[in-house]
Parts: C-alpha cells; sequence; structure tokens
C-alpha cells in the first residue's frame, strides 16, 4: 500500500515541480522515488498484506509490482532524452507515467472486481493524454483518439461483464466468486455468468492487443512518442496479463470448459496474425506493435495452461518481454531522432558508427526471436512446455510456428544494420541515462538467458 | 591414449571445460584487441590443439563407467534447476574424434583466412571462435536441453559471418539457410520437449532419455522431428536446397566450418541421439533414409559433373559424401558405424582442402569458374601436387584416408543390400569423374590468359601440408580411429540391441 501512496504522490510531486519549472529536478526526483518505492514493495515479499477485501499484496502482486517500477525506472532513464526536442511540458507526462503505472499495480494487487477496474481505468485515461502528448502533430492525435475511443470501449464491455458477475455472486470479491464457480456444477452456471466471464475476457484480449480486438495498436503504437509507446508495450502489457492470468485463475479455472474454446482460438489467431503481420510491415514501431500482438498470443497459453507453474512463466515471459521491447525502443528513440517514426530500411549502417546500439539491437531482436541461449529463448521454451504440459501440443505448434515466422521481420533490421550501402547513419551521442539503459537492456537479455533460475522464485506462491 | 586398465581417471572435467571455453575467451580477447585478431586467433587455435592432444593423451579408452560407455571427463552441475536442465559434458571416443576434428581443423582454416585484408578482422575472428566454442559444445553435451542451445548457438556466428563477408545475394541466402535450419532445430525442440516430458524424474540427460522405452508410434514422430532438423543440416535430399547457395556465397572460411565440421553435427547426432533413443523407428525407417541418401549421393555427383563453377562443384560432391556416411549409419552395424567415423573424419580434412583450393583461385584470379582457369599446373607446381594429392583423396583412392572410410560404409551397405550398395558404390565412379574433371579444367591444358599464378606461400603451405599428411597418415594407418571409438560404438550398438530386445 505504501508503494501504491508514494507513486500517486510521487506524481504529485513531478507536476509540482514542473509547474515551478524546476526542469533540472524533474528526472532525479522521479528516479529517487521509483527506486523507493522499489524498496518498498519489495519489503512487502512475503507478507501477504490486505486492505479491506479491495487489494491483496500477495508474492505474486509484489513480482509484477516490482517487475513494473522497475520497467518504469528504465524509461524514466531514457525520458530526459527522449524528450530533448519537447517544449516545457514534459513533467506533465513524467507524471502521467507515474499515475498509469499506479493504475497498474492496482491492476496485480486487486483482490475485489472494482478495484481492477479503478485500476484499468487509471491506467487507461493516463495513457490516453500520453499518447496525444505530441500536440502538434496529427498522427500523434490520431493515435490518441483512436485509442481512446476503442479503450472506453472496451472498458464498458469489460465493466458490463463485471456487473454482470456482480448480478450472480452478489459480489465483487474474488474469494466469493471463486468460491461460487468451484461449487457450482459447471452445467448450472447461469448464462449471465457465463455472458460476464466473456465480456471480461474481451475486455482483458482488447488491454493485451490479442486478435481480433488488437485493431488499435499498429496505429497507436505507432503515432505515440516512442517512450509512450515503449510504456505500452511494456507497463500496459505486464498489468493486463497480471490481471488476466489473476483473474481467469483465481475464479474462473473451475469452469474452464466454457471459456477454454473460445481463448484458445483468440490465442491462436493470436500469434498467426501478430507474425504475419508483422512481416508486412516497414516501419519499425509498426513492426513491434504487430510483434506485440504476437507477443500477446503467447502470453495467452499460460492462461489456457492453467497450472502450478503458469504464474512463473507469465512473469518470466513478462520480464524478458519488457526488457527485450525497452531496448528495442532505445535503439529506435535513438535512430529516429526529433522524427517520431522510423522506416525499417533507416537501420541501414548502424553497424558501421553506432557498436553499442547494434549490439543493443542484436540482441533485443535475437532475443524476441527466441533465439538461444538469449532470455527470449528461455521465455518462449518455459510458456511452450508449460503449455505442453497441459497438453496444448497443436497451440504449441502453431506458436513455433510463429516464432519461426518471427525470425524474418526480427532479423530484417540487424541485416540492414550490417549493410554498408546509402546514408549511413554518424554516431549518435546520448547522455548516460540513457547508455545506462542500454547497457542493462543487453546485460539482463544476456545473465537472464544464462541464468533464467535467478527469476525462478518468482511469482511466489 | 592410456591402454591401461584403471578405475582412475585421469581425463578430468575441468580439461573438458577448457576445451569448452577457451576458444570463446580468446575470441573476446581478439574483439579486445582488434589490431592483433588474427595473430591471437590463430595462437589460441593452437594452443587449443595441444590442450586436445593432451586431452587424447589422457583419454583411456578402455575405461567403461557404469552406464556411458567410456565417457570421462564429466561434469555435471545444475544450470536451471527448476526445470531439471543440467550442464553436463563429458567425452567418450565419438565426442573425443569429433572434438579432434573440430579442434585440428580450426587452426587450418583459420590460417587459410590469413592472406585476405578483411573488414572488421577482430569480429570475424570472434565469430570463428565463438563457433569452435559451439562445436565443441555439440560434440561434449550430455543433456539434450544443453546439446540444442549449442546447436543453435553453433548457427549464429555462421549466420554472421555469411552475412558479413559473404558474396553476391548474401542476404537472400543467408536469410534461407537461417530459416531453413532453425525450422529443423525447432520441430527438433518439440520433440526434446515431448521427450523430457515423458521421463520420470523430469530430466534431459542422456542416461534418462536412453532408459526410456517409447512405444513404437511415439517413436516414429520423435525420429521424423528429429531426423528432419539432421536431414537439412547434413543435408540429405531433398533438403539440400540451401546448401550450394550458401557454400558458394560464404567466404571461404565459412564454407570450410560449413561443411568441414558443421555438417557432421548432424551425423554426430544421428548416432548420439536417433538411433538409441528411437532405435525401432530407425530401423523401421532406415529403408527410406538410405535411399534418401543414395538418391543424393547419385543426384548431387551427377549434378556435380555439370558444374561450371569449381566451388558449386565442391559444394555439390560434399553432399555425395555425407549422403554415403549417413547411409552407413542406418545400416546400425558396427562397420557402418566406424566407416562413417573414419569418413567424418576424412571428408572434413578433404572438403577443407579442396575449399581452400578454390581460396587460392579467388585469391590469385579472382574466380573459380572453370572457364578462367587452367594450365596452372606449368606455374604452380607445389600447388599442382597438393592439390592433386586432395583430389585423389576425394575420389577415393586407395592410400588416401577416404578410400577405408568408403571402403567401409560400402561393406556396411552391401550387408544390409546388395542394390543399395551396388547404387551408393556409384559414388566412387562418378567421384573419380568430377573431381578429375575439376582437376583437369583447372590446372591442366593451356589457357593463354593466365601468364603467371604464385606458387604456395609459406602460410598457404602451413595450410595445405598439415592436409596432405593427414590425408597419407590416415589413408595408411586408419587404426588411432578405430581404437579410439571401439567401445563407445560396441556400447552404442549395444545399447540399441537391448532396447530392441526389451520392447520387441
Amino acid at each position: 500500500m505504501s508503494t501504491l501512496i508514494l507513486l500517486s504522490l510521487l506524481g504529485f510531486l513531478i507536476l509540482f515541480l514542473g509547474a515551478f519549472d524546476q526542469k533540472k529536478l524533474l528526472i532525479p526526483v522521479a528516479l529517487l522515488g521509483l527506486i523507493a518505492a522499489f524498496v518498498l514493495n519489495a519489503l512487502d515479499w512475503g507478507t501477504n498484506v490486505e486492505w479491506f477485501g479491495m487489494m491483496t499484496y500477495d508474492n505474486y502482486a509484489v513480482s509484477f509490482n516490482g517487475l513494473i517500477i522497475f520497467t518504469l525506472i528504465l524509461l524514466m532513464l531514457m525520458a530526459s532524452w527522449h524528450f530533448r526536442y519537447e517544449g516545457s511540458h514534459v513533467a506533465d507526462i513524467y507524471a502521467l507515467m507515474l499515475f498509469s503505472a499506479t493504475g497498474g499495480i492496482i491492476m496485480t494487487s486487486y483482490s475485489s472486481l472494482v478495484m481492477l477496474f479503478v485500476g484499468v481505468e487509471i491506467l487507461s485515461i493516463a495513457l490516453y493524454v500520453m499518447a496525444g502528448s505530441r500536440r502538434l502533430h496529427l498522427s500523434s492525435n490520431e493515435s490518441a483518439l483512436k485509442y481512446f475511443l476503442l479503450g472506453s470501449f472496451a472498458s464498458g464491455i469489460l465493466l458490463f461483464g463485471l456487473t454482470l458477475l456482480f448480478g450472480v455472486c452478489n459480489s465483487f470479491d474474488l474469494t466469493v466468486i471463486s468460491d461460487y464457480v468451484s461449487n457450482t456444477d459447471t452445467e448450472k452456471i447461469p448464462l449471465l455468468f457465463k455472458t460476464g466471464v466473456f465480456l471480461t475476457m474481451i475486455g482483458f484480449t482488447f488491454k493485451l492487443g490479442a486478435a481480433p480486438f488488437h485493431f488499435w495498436s499498429p496505429d497507436v503504437y505507432q503515432g505515440a512518442p516512442t517512450l509512450i509507446t515503449a510504456f505500452m508495450a511494456t507497463v500496459v502489457k505486464t498489468a493486463a496479463i497480471a490481471a488476466f492470468y489473476k483473474l481467469f485463475d483465481t475464479c474462473f479455472s473451475g469452469m474452464d470448459s466454457v471459456w477454454y474454446q473460445a481463448l484458445w482460438v483468440i490465442c491462436v489467431i493470436t500469434m498467426l496474425l501478430g507474425n504475419v503481420s508483422a512481416v508486412m510491415q516497414n516501419e519499425a514501431k509498426r513492426m513491434l506493435a504487430w510483434s506485440g500482438v504476437a507477443h500477446a498470443g503467447y502470453l495467452l497459453l499460460p492462461v489456457l495452461a492453467l497450472n502450478e507453474l503458469s504464474a512463473s512463466s507469465v512473469f518470466y515471459y513478462s520480464v524478458v518481454y519488457s526488457i527485450g521491447s525497452i531496448t528495442a525502443f532505445s535503439v529506435v528513440i535513438a535512430l529516429s531522432g526529433a522524427k517520431n517514426e522510423l522506416p525499417i530500411d533507416q537501420f541501414k549502417g548502424l553497424a558501421q558508427n553506432n557498436p553499442l546500439l547494434t549490439a543493443a539491437l542484436v540482441v533485443s531482436m535475437f532475443s524476441m526471436a527466441g533465439i538461444p541461449p538469449l532470455s527470449g529463448f528461455f521465455a518462449k521454451y518455459f510458456l511452450f512446455v508449460n503449455a505442453m504440459n497441459s497438453n496444448l501440443l497443436v497451440a504449441v505448434l502453431v506458436a513455433i510456428l510463429g516464432s519461426l515466422i518471427g525470425v524474418y521481420y526480427y532479423f530484417r533490421p540487424v541485416v540492414y544494420a550490417f549493410n554498408k550501402e546509402g546514408n549511413i547513419p554518424d554516431r549518435i551521442e546520448a547522455n548516460v541515462g540513457f547508455n545506462i539503459v542500454v547497457f542493462a537492456g543487453i546485460f539482463l537479455t544476456i545473465v537472464l538467458g544464462v541464468f533464467p533460475d535467478l527469476l525462478s522464485a518468482f511469482p511466489g506462491k | 591414449m592410456q591402454t591401461m586398465d584403471s578405475a582412475l581417471l585421469p581425463l578430468t572435467g575441468f580439461l573438458t571445460v577448457a576445451l569448452l571455453a577457451f576458444p570463446f575467451l580468446a575470441g573476446l580477447l581478439c574483439l579486445l584487441i582488434p589490431s592483433r585478431a588474427k595473430q591471437i586467433a590463430v595462437g589460441a587455435s593452437l594452443v587449443q590443439v595441444l590442450l586436445t592432444a593432451y586431452a587424447i593423451f589422457l583419454f583411456n579408452i578402455n575405461y567403461r563407467s557404469g552406464y556411458l560407455a567410456n565417457m570421462q571427463g564429466m561434469v555435471d552441475l545444475p544450470w536451471i534447476a527448476s526445470f531439471g536442465i543440467r550442464f553436463f559434458v563429458g567425452l567418450d571416443g565419438i565426442s573425443m574424434l569429433m572434438v579432434i576434428l573440430t579442434n585440428f581443423l580450426m587452426p587450418l582454416i583459420l590460417l587459410s583466412t590469413w592472406n585476405r585484408e578483411w573488414k572488421q578482422p577482430a569480429l570475424l575472428y570472434f565469430l570463428m571462435l565463438f563457433m569452435q566454442s559451439a562445436l565443441v559444445g555439440v560434440f561434449i553435451s550430455l543433456d539434450v536441453f544443453l546439446y540444442y542451445i549449442f546447436w543453435e548457438l553453433a548457427l549464429i556466428p555462421i549466420y554472421f559471418i555469411v552475412l558479413l563477408w559473404g558474396g553476391e545475394n548474401r542476404v537472400k541466402v543467408t536469410f534461407r539457410f537461417f530459416i531453413y535450419t532453425l525450422s529443423g532445430s525447432l520441430l527438433m525442440l518439440a520433440a526434446i520437449i515431448w521427450l523430457y516430458l515423458q521421463t520420470d524424474p523430469r530430466s534431459f540427460a542422456i542416461g534418462d532419455l536412453y532408459n526410456l522405452r517409447l512405444d513404437e508410434v511415439s517413436q516414429r514422430w520423435v525420429f521424423w522431428a528429429f531426423f528432419l532438423a539432421y536431414a537439412i543440416k547434413i543435408p540429405l535430399l531433398p533438403f539440400h536446397s540451401w546448401q550450394p547457395d550458401t557454400y558458394t556465397t560464404a567466404p571461404n572460411a565459412g564454407t570450410m566450418l560449413l561443411s568441414g565440421i558443421m555438417l557432421k553435427m548432424g551425423i554426430y547426432s544421428i548416432m548420439r541421439w536417433i538411433l538409441p533413443i528411437t532405435p525401432m523407428a530407425a530401423s523401421t525407417y532406415a529403408d527410406v533414409a538410405i535411399i534418401m541418401c543414395i538418391a543424393g549421393i547419385i543426384y548431387a555427383s551427377w549434378i556435380a559433373i555439370g558444374q561450371k563453377d569449381f566451388r558449386r562443384m565442391a559444394a555439390w560432391s560434399s553432399i555425395a559424401h555425407v549422403g554415403l556416411i549417413t547411409a552407413g549409419l542406418f545400416t546400425m552395424s558396427q562397420i557402418g558405424l566406424q566407416g562413417a567415423l573414419v569418413q567424418m573424419i576424412a571428408h572434413g580434412v578433404n572438403v577443407v582442402g579442396l575449399f581452400f583450393v578454390a581460396e587460392i583461385f579467388m585469391q590469385r584470379r579472382g574466380t573459380t569458374m572453370m572457364q578462367d582457369l587452367g594450365g596452372i599446373r606449368q606455374h604452380a607446381p607445389v600447388f599442382a601436387s597438393v592439390f592433386m594429392v586432395i583430389t585423389f583423396a576425394s575420389s577415393a583412392l586407395p592410400l588416401t584416408n577416404s578410400f577405408i572410410g568408403e571402403f567401409l560404409l560400402l561393406n556396411s551397405l552391401y550387408e544390409y543390400s546388395y542394390w543399395f550398395a551396388a547404387l551408393a558404390g556409384l559414388t566412387i565412379i562418378l567421384g573419380a569423374v568430377y573431381m578429375l574433371r575439376g582437376y583437369k579444367f583447372t590446372m591442366l591444358g593451356e589457357n593463354p590468359a593466365i601468364t603467371s599464378f604464385a606458387d604456395l606461400n609459406t602460410s598457404e603451405k602451413l595450410v595445405f601440408f598439415p592436409i596432405v599428411a593427414l590425408i597419407v597418415v590416415f589413408g595408411i594407418y586408419p587404426q588411432f580411429i578405430f581404437n579410439l571409438t571401439d567401445e563407445s560404438v560396441k556400447f552404442l550398438l549395444f545399447q540399441i540391441d537391448q532396447h530392441l530386445a526389451v520392447t520387441n
């Protein structure tokens, strides 16, 4: 709880610093606050604190919160360099990032569906504004509007689903709902409840960007400022899958015959569609958006598997995917300069003058493509083993086919980077914070790959 | 090689790990001192040869550990404990032979790059040494997951070597190569995961997998998942289409790595994993596999005869040769396995020689097209004689290393089926045709365009003379290989027989 309070207060503090024009203080204060939040969050490990039946800080929540805060630290380190062309309102963006992450933390820690919805809304509303934060650019406005219209619609569906669940169980409490499901014959569960489950599922798949509710993601990813895109790809996905998995694991696992097939189809279509569409993209952020769709599909495998190791495979995958995405987006940020988009052929000649960025590109792309011994390989591997353990052989074969397709689009930027013809970008000088992120990204991707057991204790029971 | 019977194992795990890690560390050193990368790389590969020689000296050919033939120098540490994945390595005779092949060819391959000016040499040498580590890793892994990691790891450096230093169309060619081999590998991964889920308690260790008694249907699935990966890597007909392009696009050193060592990963893996884990399926599909191999031998030889480019000819000839090796494996007989091992070494040495010949043409004349060469013998007598020896060896003349291997392989095929042997025997005739044709068009006759052709210089001699020596030594005295691998091969066959006896 202290984490949550600290993060929201930190957001206000940043807003005030911005109002009094203390631009230099913004990042240091935000970083200090985030580190403090990370520590406070870690102190909750093993305590299982409950707050008024609304929030529970169990180890699952603490693990995912830690990931969200850590991701935010990395993003903040890049922020000042990324927004160097922006005017005065960067403080607002930082504050909104903190508010949005606060929503994410509520989404991982809820024990009542009300809090779940509040979390989703806090996360989303801040995000709509952030997506449009390049006020004077058409694409950014388009991005914000699309995201807002579709997102609020999806929130409505989610809320509708949750109220239907309430209508049957007469409670928003997770334990009550899960008791109801486990004590009732699946055949005797009323249609109202089943509809509620489906609508909830649709709401979540929208936030995750899974097919067929993924259409917003390429446009929104492309139009938003790149750092915000990275935020969407990491913090938002992590929070969404954590909340999704938690709800289905605790509440609906007893009635999986109802939703299993639907989710299986969503999962398989998402993996195929995401990978195939990513192949056809010529713009880096769109490509990463579609690859994000594919990753959402992979992340649905453990929700289908729902065995005792599923949670840890979700967590490991989220960590690896967050770090990989941030590393990949850091290269995009560095190369796109004042512009907000990056055609893939702009990677041409990157290797000539920028060894560090090239290393970041190679490591992140290879990791996301699932090449051993990088962490992305193990992340996929754990998911696949986990899914195979629950007899999801066909889905796993589709996933394998998907990662094979993935190699194509992940390798394209790498191939371009080593191409020596055409305009070769000069050496790109970034600030210290940015370089720290790039180093950390490369380092963690390799280390988590060689020693994947480092994270085996999380998210714990 | 120690021959005394002793329970004491002088070959320690430390040496095994050193063999694995040393090239990679040396590669890192190349990156740190880019101006001396070439010297460091060659020096390190020579140190690695000494390490290997020391390992051979300590290797006890008569040693028998309880469950894995004469496996020694074992290291077994938990790696990813939560998934039962272990860092489990060790050497038996077969692994030792493959490690010897890798580590003795490596200095020759590195030396073959000596005279050329490379862009970013530090990166090139790093990648080559990195690859050496990965290859050694494949050959010594006793945990199938660890093995898979090294298997994939070996693909990355060669991908970059071809991509960065390759010839025309390299982007397309490397991409096809990568996707082709990766799709095979992923199938294998699915099979590995499935096998893992069958073990109880869950384990990837070789012993536990050998003890699995799968029913026939599952064996068939596992067999094909593994075999496709290897058929692509080796490559066997009809999965060979990536090979000629990749071999001719890669820089010659890369081709030597691919053909000399990397394709042996596939052949070795058939021995190590397919035959003992799925012997029933292997004997069911042996005919299919052998027919694939023989079709490859004849088809590839035929194509090789028609080639105008010396390098493409060498690439096709390689498909023919490895087809015979794989066919011998699937006879699942002592002679067949021994022949395959001997021939793997012979092919590795010869093909490195052939592609170095191509490299010489490339450096001196800028082409390997046969019509632009010819008449070189008068200008470069030493080169001509060396090339002649390699030509003889490639066409398996007696007293060369290939003769023994091909003789044993054909012998095993003859025992398996008369017709198979007769058809596969064409490799000797056709092989002689395309090799001698290649020699004739490049070295003999007159070519007025070529007025001078420098003979071999010192660094080139340092590559060629060891190759010639190896050709002759193994041609006359192959006993070394038999001694080294005898125990392991017998044990392998014993495993297979036992498995078949239990399941039938």
